[in-house]
């Protein structure tokens, strides 16, 4: 029998004990909140939990031909064409019992790819989907109902479904109308004239070789364009979109013809205002064709009530079609629909809702006071909004998708905060969104509360209550730190302190710049906050800190892809501070080979895949009469650096330093060749878990690198208030956070650097060899960028946070801090004031972020045991909440291994 | 001619590749590829329509209602295309 790492563990005398504070009870504990949906928004929510990842070539098909057919126009004015073609073509879809309507495609969690991006991956794959849709006829339809594990996503094909990448399902008539669209961007989608062109850089070589031994996980320009953002819903909510298609006229008439003294692009602005305009019109169809389908089907319709209900929603799409929402309800429905026009022209993911609490305000302020609506029926539609919201789906690469989001879209939205003038901005409204959070727990939104310690009692008090529901949201960010970031960042391009206090959250903790707009409704004014920011998480992203590292010690060359990935160094390293140095250096040529060619592929994407949507949003491109690509937003400066591992990072260059430099009780060699060799273990993905308890040691182990392991096992870690350990964190924190601002985005701003792992702790994890810290090869790393590696924070919560913040965050967009809590730790009002405590205490020393699982681990290894008893099994992963059946198995793996804390 | 199922019926709204609602039956969930039923409606697609011409065996073909010819595909629902004529 193969021995595990647990067992040598015992034969050193040690433990891996992922528990701390105390011992969990034998027997499992459920979570101790639990409250029900509406009997609507419960039936809604049933129809997502069967509902698979489905794939339509509507709007793509669309998109398509017109664009071809409007060859040589100007590309803003050809994109908006097709844009608009796109949107008055889907086909409505109407669900009984549904408050809200819409959806990005005819289904009910649908979504399309965009070749016009990318088209690379059905060029790779068509023979093997027509072959998938060639056999698939003879399978039965009736396997649908076996999708238990995996949730709604289409793990293999069936029937008349042929599964895409394990994840979407696609009818298998539309394989070749797939794969055909797709052929028609060969050569020209973002993807591949970026890559054209990026490969005149001079360092490309590098890069090719970085992506390929995944120091780095993905290019930014040509998957995910846009998100990690907040959207602006000011602009549809008080003009109406007749109002908009208005401004664009006249925007058309002052500037056709006339650059007004900018010889560059002042031109463009007649480009840009006729494309929006049809884009807008597009969109206005769209809302139209739902009323007529809401008509359509209240014309059939046998049951009293929902007949009337059809009505209604017929008179909604038809009035916000055009003008500016009467109630409560129509702005609702009306930024639903605005978030799908979003995400309808681009592949987004983390495209944030932002405050709605505060945008929807003066409509639910006036209906309340008017008597026109209850809170119970607020209720009931801010539940109806989570269910539409957690329909979203992102179609991109299953490298994106699988690899970095788990299926994830991020739809973030905020609470808290500070209002304009600094006061505490939670309402009773972002207490119903709370409440909504508990009663439909679904995926999205996902809550975040931008805590001040001006914020009301109460109202953080509901947020620990939704909190101990076991959702994983809200996840919690210091409100004064964001500020400071914001002030910092884009004072430059003339953020003030009023401004910086719209800011809100973007994708799962990117902090983005916002802006204040005067919004009047029925001659009263608000002040709305709303974003006024570029996509962020774009430019570099993700950078593997253990796998540069590693770069240090075998001289550039990766033993997993038998490649020199990075020129040789050819040092022996005499000191500590020698080889760190060495780190540093590689570590830049990383973020230079990747800035420039990232910056090619969103300047093709600027040039041929300009936002039209987005750009009409967002302040200030009505205005300058300029989209995104010619820096019509407020604030430009959002490319950032993002790394991953920064933990294992940490305690690996500490045991560097103390075993091999301090204590020389190893030479780098010897340290080096027990890394190549994995401390005499398996790989990870031989015996199918990447967890490091689970590991198992080859058969033909004698047992050469126990000792050194095992002193790399139980050597000082981060998470435990010991400075020397934390030293080194503080010590790259100071460089990294200031190593952006050398480099230059496409926008000529400098960089800045963001901390978080999303899901790249896994994909990462796997292509990187046993780390110094004892972690074995192809185990996942540490979560986020602030969480203790599992099982190795022992000191508590608050030594926890001592290392933590031993730098200063707010030097950075965000720091990520995981917490994997027994619901035993915090059980009743009593747990509840604890884990306010916890969490204030955070926040108070400069913890950026910080989120809970509040789960007992045995209730994960069962539904890793029995995924079809968890389908609805809710758990935070890093940013996000995530079915647990909808994850992959390392992601599951390194969630269940997380630290459990049994007190607080 | 491809038997019609489901999603070539007005009555159905899908929910995903495998299923939707029937609206004819009570808004009950049917597979697509499941027998319809006698109140079968069939929905504007390409295929119904006298534009779309010379389909191959993947039920692709080319839509010449337009200016501008170009290909399409039978499944491609026409409810909102502006030049669909009812075979």
């Amino acid at each position: 029998m193969a021995r595990k790492l647990v067992d040598v563990l015992e034969e050193q005398g040690m433990s891996l004990n992922l528990q701390a504070g105390g011992e969990a009870p034998k027997e499992m504990v459920d979570r101790e909140v639990k409250e029900g949906a509406t009997e609507r928004a419960a039936k809604l929510k049933d129809i997502y939990l069967q509902t698979l990842s489905s794939v339509t070539c509507e709007f793509p098909y669309w998109y398509n031909r017109v664009f071809q057919a409007n060859e040589g126009d100007i590309m803003e004015v050809r994109r908006g064409r097709a844009l608009k073609a796109g949107f008055e073509h889907l086909t409505p879809s109407i669900y009984p019992g549904e408050l809200l309507v819409g959806a990005k495609t005819q289904y009910y969690r649908g979504s399309f790819p965009m070749p016009w991006l990318s088209e690379g991956f059905f060029m790779a794959k068509e023979d093997e989907l027509y072959q998938a849709a060639l056999a698939s006829g003879s399978a039965s339809a009736d396997q649908v109902s076996a999708y238990g594990a995996g949730g709604g996503n289409v793990t293999e094909s069936f029937g008349n479904v042929v599964s895409i990448a394990g994840k979407y399902g696609i009818r298998k008539d539309e394989v070749r109308v797939l794969t055909k669209l797709a052929r028609e961007w060969v050569g020209k989608s973002v993807d591949d004239v970026g890559h054209r062109y990026e490969q005149m850089v001079p360092e490309y070589p590098i890069k090719e070789a970085v992506m390929r031994s995944l120091i780095c996980m993905f290019d930014s320009g040509y998957t995910l364009p846009q998100g990690r953002e907040v959207i602006n819903y000011f602009y549809p909510l008080q003009y109406g979109y007749d109002g908009l298609i208005k401004m664009c006229e006249e925007g058309i008439a002052e500037t056709a013809g006339r650059p007004d003294g900018d010889g560059i692009i002042g031109m463009s602005r007649l480009y840009f205002y006729e494309a929006v305009k049809l884009v807008l019109e597009g969109i206005q169809t769209w809302h139209l064709h739902y009323a007529d389908e809401a008509k359509r089907l209240a014309a059939t319709e046998k049951n009293a009530k929902q007949k009337k209900e059809y009505e209604e929603i017929a008179e909604i799409m038809e009035h916000i079609a055009h003008k500016q929402p009467r109630n409560f309800r129509e702005a609702l429905q009306m930024i639903y629909m605005v978030h799908m026009a979003s995400v309808n022209e681009d592949a987004i993911s983390g495209m944030s809702p932002g405050r709605i609490g505060q945008v929807l305000w003066p409509w639910f302020e006036q209906d309340m006071e008017a008597g026109r609506i209850t809170e119970a029926e607020v209720l009931e539609l801010l539940e109806c909004y989570r269910v539409k919201m957690t329909c979203i789906d992102c179609f991109a690469s299953m490298g994106v998708v699988g690899g970095v989001l788990s299926g994830n879209t991020f739809n973030n939205v905020c609470l808290g905060g500070l209002t304009r003038d600094g006061q505490p901005a939670a309402n009773r409204l972002e207490m119903l969104l709370l409440e909504a959070g508990m009663t439909c727990q679904t995926t999205q939104p996902t809550l975040s509360v931008l805590y001040d310690d001006k914020l009301p009692e109460e109202f953080l008090l509901k947020a620990v209550e939704c909190e101990k529901s076991g959702t994983g949201y809200p996840a919690w960010m210091n409100n004064r730190g964001g500020i400071e970031f914001i002030m910092k960042n884009y004072g430059p391009e003339g953020m003030n302190l009023e401004d910086a206090r719209a800011f809100s959250i973007g994708g799962c903790l990117e902090t983005s710049p916002g802006i204040w707009k005067e919004l009047e409704l029925n001659g009263k004014k608000y002040w709305i906050p709303g974003g006024a920011g570029q996509p962020t998480s774009v430019g570099v992203h993700f950078i593997s800190n253990p796998k540069v590292l590693e770069m240090v010690l075998t001289n550039g060359y990766d033993r997993r892809i038998d490649l020199q990935v990075l020129p040789p160094h050819n040092k022996t390293f005499k000191t500590y501070e020698e080889l760190y140095e060495q780190f540093l250096e590689y570590y830049d040529i990383v973020i230079d080979c990747l800035v420039t060619t990232n910056n090619i592929q969103h300047d093709v994407w600027r040039k041929h895949n300009m936002s039209l949507v987005n750009s009409f949003l967002k302040p200030d491109c009505l205005a300058k009469g300029q989209h995104i690509g010619n820096m019509g937003y407020r604030y430009n400066a959002t490319y950032n650096i993002e790394d991953t591992g920064t933990i294992n990072m940490v305690n690996s260059l500490y045991n560097i330093k103390k075993l091999v430099f301090e204590d020389k009780k190893y030479t780098l060699e010897e340290l080096t060749d027990a890394l190549i060799n994995n401390f005499g273990f398996k790989n990870a993905d031989e015996i199918g878990s990447f967890s490091l308890e689970a590991q198992e040691k080859r058969d033909d182990d004698d047992g050469r690198y126990d000792q050194i392991h095992a002193d790399c096992l139980r050597s000082f870690k981060y998470g435990n208030d010991i400075p020397e350990v934390d030293g080194i964190l503080a010590e790259f924190e100071d460089w990294y956070c200031g190593c952006g601002d050398k480099y230059e985005s496409l926008y000529a701003k400098p960089f800045y650097v963001c901390q978080m792992s999303v899901s790249t702790h896994a994909p990462q994890g796997a292509a990187t060899l046993a780390s110094a810290d004892g972690r074995l090869s192809g185990t996942t790393f540490a979560d986020a960028s602030m969480s203790a590696y599992p099982g190795t924070d022992r000191n508590g919560a608050y030594a926890l946070f001592e290392s933590a913040t031993c730098w200063d965050h707010s030097r950075s967009q965000n720091s990520q801090m995981n917490l994997k809590l027994h619901p035993n730790a915090v059980k009743g009002i009593e747990g509840s004031k604890k884990l306010l405590d916890l969490t204030r205490s955070y926040m108070r020393k400069g913890g950026f972020h910080i989120q809970f699982n509040i789960v007992d681990s045995k209730v994960l290894k069962d539904a890793q045991k029995h995924p079809n008893n968890y389908r609805d099994l809710l758990v935070r992963v890093a940013g996000f909440t995530q079915y647990w059946v909808e994850i992959g198995k390392p992601i599951q793996d390194e969630v269940v291994a997380r630290t459990e804390y049994e007190g607080v | 001619m491809a038997k019609n199922n489901h999603a070539d019926c007005r009555n159905f709204t899908p929910i995903d590749v495998a299923k939707g609602i029937c609206h004819a039956n009570n808004d009950s969930i049917i597979l697509i590829d499941s027998e319809t039923c006698p109140m079968f409606t069939p929905i504007a697609k390409c295929k119904c329509c006298k534009c779309f011409i010379e389909a191959d065996e993947n039920n692709i073909g080319i839509c010449d209602g337009f200016k501008k010819k170009d290909w399409t595909y039978g499944d491609l629902k026409a409810v909102y295309c502006e030049q669909f004529t009812s075979k």
